[in-house]
């Protein structure tokens, strides 16, 4: 388990002390994936490099497993990092070697003797599934390639916590799905305490158990994904959900006025959470009040079991009769927003 | 006369390949001493880095001829004599050792600091990420100033003639320009341009053969 307690890091700016982190307590259940999520330079970045103190908080603790890291001393921080592994977004590999070694790095920094070595790196190359490419030099591998390599050398030291900083953000959709299917399983295969840092929310909806929203330095919202996804407390955290849960197809639909072709009409978007999913809404709308709907976009998802859905939907009809169409969909536990009025 | 030539030849080949052999030995120390005492770098010391770059560039800006003699108590506590080729290769070494340090900095440097940040998040200690991280993953653009410094102190041997260094520089100015024996002068200044070509492109060579093997180019 890691606990974060009252952590702050602030730095001398030319114009006054800035805080990368102000008062950040969470606290990372052992064997689980924790996200955490924030725009950039939200202090995502800083904060992960506290948990193996390669950034010193000003003030505050970070204590793993009962131990507290910030008060020690420097050769006792190397001894911890041995024991936490770390993946980059630029994967920062070793040029100068080829797959096999980079593996092999991390053990020969702690003086593990050559045969353990080469049993160990002999493990983790299927584990990655990079076997054929162990004589390979690093810079002729692709991105998702490269992470892999990056994860076996991580995990090569039996690490109990890893830390992924931005590890799929410069990778492809694919091979982020790989990667993070990767992380997910060693995560349960090895009972690895796993954080993470991005700025995807879909990131977060694949693999994370837990999240926390981190905005200038602050927690806004942390708990369960599921809890985070169903019901969702601030603002900014509930865009991020919707975002998340419509994708940029909508967002992208929008932007472009497609839209807006139809003169006439109300245009809105109503999203269901859970149970609404299931709920004949529309059609009760149509004959209770006599308006036409013309259903423009539709995006059904899942987190686990719970279902989530966004329609876009252009009312067509008299006028009290739209408001009033309105009004009902509001009484409902199906969250509405008009886009545009007729 | 192809004697005085390979003579000369030999001199200048002797002065250049101690003196920077010696100079890269010392060099490359000071050179990753710059870069590691840097701010935000593994062993952050302003004062010795600010001290040590103010060194480096004093030494830098000293005319060869005026290094040469300034030195020569120096030379001669160290190598016993104040003239003579192994004379020579006491200012050649000190004006060189500067110009390395120089050049492995800015070879250092290229390295992204990913792949540093990287192994100390694996918990090695500074001394580990210079011999493992820094010196092999620089390795081409080590070797590319080795060589440049060698180029360079085959035109700075020339000078070694004022101490009585000899070398192809030296036969050139007292045979060729003092006695106007053309022949001389393009006959040393064509070996020049050979030596030069051939040292440059066996650098060349191996430092393209080092970054093809690891896929960098």
């Amino acid at each position: 388990m890691i606990e974060i307690k009252s952590l702050r890091k602030t730095y001398q700016g030319p114009s006054g002390p800035l805080h990368a982190l102000d008062g950040i307590t969470l606290t990372i259940p052992k064997g689980k994936i924790y996200g955490i999520i924030g725009p950039s330079g939200a202090g995502k970045s800083t904060l992960i490099r506290t948990i193996n103190m390669l950034e010193r908080p000003t003030e505050g603790n970070v204590i793993i497993d009962g131990e507290d890291i910030t008060r020690y001393s420097e050769s006792r921080l190397r001894a911890l990092r041995q024991q936490v592994g770390m993946i980059f977004q630029h994967f920062n590999l070793l040029t100068s070697r080829t797959v096999a070694e980079n593996i092999a790095f991390p053990l020969e920094i702690c003086g593990v003797p050559k045969e353990q070595i080469r049993a160990r790196v002999a493990e983790l190359l299927p584990l990655v599934g990079l076997e054929d490419k162990a004589d390979t030099y690093v810079s002729n591998l692709s991105g998702g390639q490269k992470q892999r390599v990056g994860i076996a050398r991580a995990l090569a030291n039996h690490p109990k916590i890893l830390l992924c900083d931005e590890a799929t953000s410069a990778l492809d959709p694919q091979t982020t799905q790989s990667i993070l299917r990767l992380i997910s399983d060693i995560n349960k295969k090895l009972d690895l305490t796993v954080v993470l840092i991005t700025h995807e929310m879909n990131v977060i909806r694949e693999i994370c158990d837990y999240v926390a929203f981190i905005e200038q330095g602050k927690i806004i919202e942390a708990d369960s994904v599921r809890q985070i996804f169903t019901n969702p407390r601030s603002s900014v955290v509930k865009e991020f959900v919707q975002g998340a849960l419509e994708g940029d197809k909508l967002q992208h639909l929008l932007e472009e006025g497609l839209f807006h072709q139809s003169p006439r009409g109300v245009l809105i978007r109503v999203s269901f959470v859970g149970e609404g999913v299931n709920e004949p809404l529309i059609s009760t709308v149509i004959r209770r009040f006599d308006v036409d709907a013309n259903i423009l976009f539709g995006n059904v998802d899942s987190l686990g079991d719970t279902a989530f859905g966004t329609l876009l939907i252009e009312l067509t009809g008299e006028e009290t009769n739209i408001v009033q169409a309105i009004e009902y969909i509001r009484l409902t536990h199906v969250r509405l927003e008009v886009i545009r009025h007729g | 006369m192809v004697e005085t030539y390979l003579q000369s030849a030999w001199e200048t080949f002797y002065m250049v390949l101690i003196s920077s052999t010696v100079a890269t030995v010392l060099g490359i120390p000071l050179g990753i001493l710059l870069v590691v005492t840097e701010k935000g770098s593994i062993g952050p010391n302003r004062l010795l880095n600010n001290t040590l770059g103010f060194l480096i560039n004093v030494f830098r800006s000293i005319p060869f001829i005026i290094l040469l003699v300034a030195i020569l108590p120096l030379t001669k506590f160290l190598v016993g004599s104040r003239i003579g080729t192994t004379a020579a290769i006491v200012p050649l070494t000190i004006a060189a050792i500067p110009f390395v340090a120089r050049l492995i900095e800015s070879s250092l440097k290229e390295i992204n600091k990913g792949i540093i940040e990287a192994a100390r998040a694996m918990g090695a200690t500074p001394w580990q990420i210079i011999r493992m991280v820094l010196l092999p993953e620089a390795l081409p653009g080590i070797l590319l100033g080795i060589i440049i410094t060698f180029v360079t102190l085959i035109g700075y041997s020339a000078m070694a003639g004022a101490v009585g260094g000899g070398g192809l520089g030296d036969l050139a100015i007292r045979e060729g320009y003092m006695r106007n024996n053309n022949e001389v002068t393009w006959v040393t200044v064509v070996i020049l341009v050979v030596m030069v070509q051939v040292f440059q492109s066996m650098g060349d060579f191996l430092t393209s053969k080092i970054r093809k093997n690891r896929g960098l180019l």
